[in-house]
């Protein structure tokens, strides 16, 4: 019950943009003061669960991906709902999402431990390295011309040093805000580039009222075939490897601290346009990848816990704010709890088993009624849904600082938006920036006195390796596409 | 796209210039502690990195001829209208912060449909402008408890 | 005369501050309660905790709201400029007020630039080590360190951590490599994965101590755990150094005297051995009650404790 009012507010909250899980369950942790133990915990992880499918129904309806997880989700879904496959891109993404949560789950219940102890030999320098990789994903989704996407991804590495400094905690770039001391906020900065700056430029159009041809079909119109409402099961064995290959990203990037869904999301995305043997339909409407993202940004959830239960260390901000409401509930995350409460622990994995089946249930009816969204008339859902965007910036830490941040970025996302500068790899370099230099940092600091030592460290020299292969590999690519 | 590149070219290399030689020597620090990183030495290499993509976008720009006549991204009346944009939103936030989220989200809504179906559907308009802002106050403030200013 | 002199003061006060008068009666609206950090954490749960037994003892609803950030400077700086009066109030730590502002000269409050309401919890602390290390105690590490000459890597995720380090060297000369961390938990990460020696944890060191997968060495408290009576505090091993970031109510400067008063005495009721019990087993946290003239002395000890060392931090 709890459960399953959990996970309808999750799919609410990663619906509506500037609105997310990490928050919802902050704000719901207090709720949960007066719930027994299993109930609480149940309420929070439907949340969790909930929010990660959520984002992708008005990513693929409306291209304003309500959390900035699903944004690649918006590249394919959004033309497929434009073609009338609104209901089958969704679809398509419960199942993937649902697929991929207990892919993580699984790996959860059965090797937890042994992963958690894997990611603890993750130091700094391998993380550099780790992300050094990530980062060469940049070139896989910098759209049409490469050097316009390395700007937005060193733009959005730029910003992310806005802040405090980790070291002597002297200000950054603040010019004087407090509010800046902790970074530009991510939730008003994905607010203002992917959500209002998408509005603004759909209502642009609506008035130059060349607007006939940018509504979205309406997913239950009569003339629509049933096959473009329903994913066959042909469709999902098709996308099956994709989903295989996106629940292992993102249970990868998941079990490792400081990497996050957003870039696990890109990640799979990027990964399954190159292992496809026509790329070219990518962003046009493919299946695949709709697929990719939302296996994938599912499957960081659950692997997010792996650290949580096995070592009692969060594995990101929804875990974190997850072992605040599990202290209160009397459960001590950390190595002793399969000893100390293991009836508990099942309890928990029981709950997340409970929780996929909940959320295809739930998702299942509710994007039913969420497609209707899209037979609001645009003059009347437009406005409110700016509405939403600003009392969802708002709601991001209490001010209207917030707010400001993200109307600015709304502004500069049009202009991106124009001028094709990739806003997929401003959001990479934005969330991968802080932490690369976090842990180079590190680095600097542990191996200054003996950098060779690095040499012999068989993770780094794997990832730099695997680094370079990368990189070859797209200018080999580019090379071939430009001759 | 030609055109556009070169302009945006230039100007993102004017701001690289500033920024390496006027905001972030004012604005971070360059002191290291006694081992490890500057606290500038980020910003300044993914300044300069940002200022020579920037350079090399417009010089490409300029030594590849246009293949084709391409539309521009960019035209005048898209500056007017993110420019009115701008102001509208502006507008709202200074309305929200000294009227409240209601009230200003009553105007913004207002604002918002008038240009977008002028005074086609009057009733439509009134409702939504009024019962939108109440509906996202009362849910934001009973469903998450977060109190909108 | 002396009368008259009393007529014109609380005249000029009721004229002076409008809701003067309400104050007889105060609170008669909703308080709203800022929280300056993220929800979950350790000072949430305490200000919502406290939250909810104020409520019951003003009779008016007490409404947390997440204002974090900046290690609770965010909302340091959104308090100063709220109204006096007592309808907004702020749950922080005191280091938001002693050493952010001497790290950070942007910051424009100061410790007395608030009236504090009073200190409601305090932390028990850690400097933990893996459990397979060589060092039983801080003297093991220290001299181990000295005579082989080594430089011991130490995560830290806040100042005054960092700052501790310093008192270490001043006093032993065993020099730290400090990697600085987002959070004590990657800190903690660290430590078991074997990449840093050792650091310091606010709380998440008691779980790893519980079970056996890491050992506490000292503790830089002012005085000895309740969880751990047995761990040293730096003080008793001579360092002169002691730094325990207190969880505390303040409001803006100026509130009336007897809504100051009203409000104290509101956390000191609500302060019930129930609360105590529940910030013990969910936080590890030690209900600590102070009223607001000892948390202001405490601040400013708290100030004057670490002045020095910021200085010599601010040199190099």
């Amino acid at each position: 019950m709890f459960m399953a009012a959990g996970v309808f507010t999750g799919i609410l909250v990663g619906a509506i943009p500037g609105l997310n899980a990490p928050m919802a369950i902050a704000i719901a942790v207090p709720l949960t003061y007066s719930m027994d133990a299993i109930a609480g915990i149940a309420f929070l992880i439907g949340i969790m669960k909930g929010g990660t499918f959520g984002g992708s129904i008005t990513a693929i309806l409306l291209n304003t991906p309500g959390s900035p997880e699903a944004t690649s989700t918006a590249f394919d879904g959004y033309p497929l709902a434009r073609q009338g496959k609104g209901l089958k891109a969704m679809k398509m993404a419960l199942y993937a999402s649902v697929t991929g949560d207990t892919f993580s789950d699984i790996v959860l219940f059965t090797v937890a431990a042994p992963l958690a102890l894997l990611a603890l030999r993750m130091g700094p320098a391998e993380m550099t390295a780790v992300l050094m990789f990530a980062l060469t994903i940049v070139a896989g989704l910098s759209g049409q011309s490469l050097v316009r996407g390395l700007i937005a991804a060193v733009l959005g590495a730029f910003l992310s040093t806005v802040g405090l400094d980790i070291a002597t905690a002297e200000p950054r770039l603040t010019f004087g805000f407090v509010e800046l001391e902790d970074g530009i906020p991510i939730i008003p900065l994905t607010i203002g580039l992917l959500a209002l700056s998408e509005v603004l430029i759909q209502i642009e159009r609506y008035l130059h009222a060349d607007s006939a041809g940018r509504r979205v079909v309406d997913a239950f119109a009569q003339d629509i075939p049933r096959e473009n409402k329903t994913v066959t099961w042909q469709e999902y064995k098709r996308c099956s490897r994709t989903i295989v290959r996106s629940s292992l990203i993102g249970t990868g990037i998941g079990a490792l601290p400081g990497i996050g869904a957003i870039v696990a999301g890109f990640m799979s995305y990027a990964a399954a346009k190159r292992a496809s043997k026509h790329p070219e339909r990518f962003g046009k409407g493919e299946l695949e990848g709709v697929a990719a993202t939302e296996a994938a940004n599912s499957a960081v959830s659950g692997a997010n816990l792996i650290p949580l239960l096995a070592i009692g260390v969060p594995g990101s901000l929804s875990a974190a704010i997850l072992i605040g409401a599990f202290l209160i509930h009397g459960v001590d995350p950390g190595p002793l709890i399969f000893k100390n409460s293991p009836q508990l622990v099942y309890g928990i994995f029981a709950i997340m088993a409970a929780g996929n089946l909940f959320n295809l249930v739930i998702g299942g009816i509710g994007l039913r009624f969420f497609a209707l969204l899209v037979k609001v008339p645009l003059g009347m859902l437009h406005p409110i849904i700016v509405l939403l965007c600003i009392a969802g910036a708002f709601a991001n830490g209490s001010t209207m600082f917030s707010v400001g941040i993200m109307l600015v970025f709304a502004v500069l996302g049009y202009f991106m938006r124009k001028l094709d500068f990739s806003f997929a790899t401003f959001i990479v370099g934005f969330a991968l920036g802080e932490s690369f230099e976090v842990f180079f940092r590190q680095t600097v600091t542990l191996f200054a006195d003996r950098p060779a030592e690095l040499l012999s460290r068989p993770i780094v020299m794997a990832f730099v390796a695997l680094t370079l292969w990368s990189l070859w590999r797209t200018s080999r690519r580019r090379g071939s596409a430009a001759a | 796209m030609r055109r556009a590149d070169i302009v945006v070219g230039l100007l993102l290399t004017l701001f690289g210039l500033v920024s390496l030689f006027a905001i972030i020597p004012a604005q971070v620090g360059s002191a290291a502690g006694d081992a490890g990183v500057a606290p500038d030495l980020f910003p300044l290499v993914l300044m300069s990195l940002l200022t020579g993509l920037a350079v090399l976008l417009w010089v490409s720009r300029l030594v590849h001829h246009a293949k084709a006549d391409e539309p521009a991204p960019l035209r005048p009346e898209d500056f007017f209208y993110i420019l009115a944009a701008s102001i509208v939103l502006a507008a709202s936030f200074l309305a929200i912060t000294h009227l409240g989220f209601i009230a200003g989200g009553v105007l913004t809504v207002a604002v918002a449909m008038l240009a977008m179906e002028g005074r086609h559907h009057p009733l439509r308009l009134v409702a939504t402008s009024l019962l939108a802002p109440l509906a996202v106050f009362a849910f934001f403030r009973y469903l998450f408890s977060i109190l909108l200013p | 005369m002396k009368a008259k002199t009393l007529i014109a003061v609380v005249a000029a006060g009721v004229t002076a501050l409008a809701p003067g008068l309400a104050a007889a009666e105060y609170p008669d609206k909703p308080i709203t309660m800022l929280i300056g950090f993220r929800p979950g954490g350790a000072v949430d749960t305490t200000g919502r905790l406290l939250a909810q037994a104020m409520e019951k003892i003003l009779g008016q609803p007490v409404v947390p709201v997440t204002r974090d950030g900046g290690g609770g400077t965010v909302m340091a700086s959104g308090l100063m400029t709220a109204a006096p009066d007592g309808y907004t109030i702020g749950m922080g730590a005191s280091a938001a007020y002693t050493l952010a502002p001497q790290m950070n000269e942007k910051l424009r409050f100061k410790i007395d630039d608030f009236d504090h309401i009073a200190t409601v919890s305090i932390p028990q602390d850690a400097i933990v080590v893996r459990k397979d290390s060589p060092w039983n105690s801080l003297a093991d590490m220290i001299e181990d360190a000295k005579k082989n000459n080594k430089t011991l890597s130490f995560t830290s995720q806040v100042s005054a951590a960092t700052l501790m380090t310093m008192a270490i060297t001043k006093k032993t000369g065993v020099k730290f490599n400090v990697v600085n961390v987002k959070g004590g938990a990657l800190g903690i990460q660290q430590v078991l994965g074997g990449h840093v020696d050792v650091t310091w944890s606010g709380s998440g060191w008691n779980q790893q101590v519980d079970a056996g997968s890491m050992k506490a060495l000292a503790s830089m408290g002012s005085r000895r755990n309740v969880d751990h009576p047995d761990l040293p505090t730096l003080k008793e091993l001579g360092y002169d150094f002691e730094f325990t970031d207190t969880f505390m109510l303040s409001a803006p400067k100026g509130l009336p005297k007897p809504v100051l008063e009203r409000l104290s005495a509101a956390v000191k009721k609500a302060i019930t051995p129930e609360l105590e019990k529940a910030l013990l087993s969910k936080m590890k946290l030690v209900a600590d009650y102070r009223d607001p003239e000892a948390t202001r002395a405490f601040l400013h000890r708290q100030h004057d404790i670490v002045a020095p060392l910021v200085a010599d931090l601010k040199k190099k």
